[in-house]
């Protein structure tokens, strides 16, 4: 059995699933993207009119993101070199959840379990697909 | 053959704009007002939510320019990327007209219209551009 895909697979499809979910939501369901995220990370924002508006672009990256995800599952052997990007984003959500634990604890009152579980999701995420990825090269 | 080129050179073009605005983003983060003001016609005022969100919105920024430079390395194999990546550009273009018509005037920058105009125009063409030069491909 082929572990390396089966992972790499197993990880992209949900997040495939999630960022095309979580795009959909922001571009245009804004109102509704403040609860998601809130019921999702713990995330209580006390200001949102900027919040929403900004929902919409970065949702609209979201979901371009989810669905190249959908792209590289149809054939990961093809579209490996994509995984790259995938695991740098990943690098840099984890980065910024430990570098911001304290703020997101006192301001966002995120607790740090829900903010460990983030960033340990991430951190397979990023060997997952770096095992992928240099098993293809 | 020269279509590829001419695609492979938008590809560029777009990627290093988005990378350079994701960095800028993510490493100079007091430069945020600035973009948003000139790149967007956003009105942005710093509070500690934009503060934080900025940063995973300039991740995501950077890794999309990334994206396209890796379809530029091979604009044949990769040609369906393209299309995910020109469904961006509709829909931002979408959303950009959107946020003109019905943002609140306090978030819409007090810069001239025109400009904004040109700048959706602007997007709205490099969209097109690789549509017809994806499909054309050789």
């Amino acid at each position: 059995m082929d572990l390396p895909f089966f992972f790499a697979f197993t990880y992209l499809l949900p997040f495939s699933v999630y960022h095309v979910i979580q795009g959909f939501v922001s571009v245009f369901f804004s109102d509704f993207a403040i609860k998601f995220n809130e019921s999702l990370y713990g995330f209580k924002p006390k200001e949102t009119e900027q919040l929403k508006m900004t929902f919409k672009p970065w949702g609209s990256l979201a979901f371009a993101i989810g669905i190249v995800g959908f792209v590289i599952l149809s054939n990961l052997d093809k579209y490996f070199l994509f995984l790259i990007p995938l695991a740098i984003l990943l690098a840099f959500r984890a980065g910024y959840r430990f570098l911001y634990k304290g703020e997101l604890r006192s301001y966002w009152k995120v607790s740090s379990i829900q903010n460990w579980r983030m960033i340990l999701i991430q951190i397979l995420g990023i060997v997952v697909f770096t095992i992928f990825t240099i098993s293809r090269l | 053959m020269a279509d590829n080129k001419t695609l492979k050179v938008l590809l560029w073009f777009v990627a290093i704009y988005h990378i350079l605005i994701g960095l800028l983003g993510i490493f100079a983060k007091d430069t945020a007002v600035f973009i948003a003001k000139n790149f967007f016609n956003f009105n942005l005022t710093l509070t500690p939510e934009m503060d934080w969100i900025i940063n995973p919105f300039s991740a995501y920024v950077l890794i999309f320019g990334v994206f396209i430079a890796v379809i530029a390395t091979d604009v044949k194999k990769y040609k369906n990327m393209i299309y995910v990546a020109v469904g961006l550009f509709a829909l931002r273009v979408v959303q950009r007209i959107i946020f003109m018509i019905s943002a609140p005037d306090s978030l819409i920058s007090t810069i001239d219209p025109v400009r904004n105009i040109i700048a959706i125009g602007v997007v709205a063409v490099i969209g097109l551009f690789m549509f017809l030069l994806a499909r054309k491909m050789d």
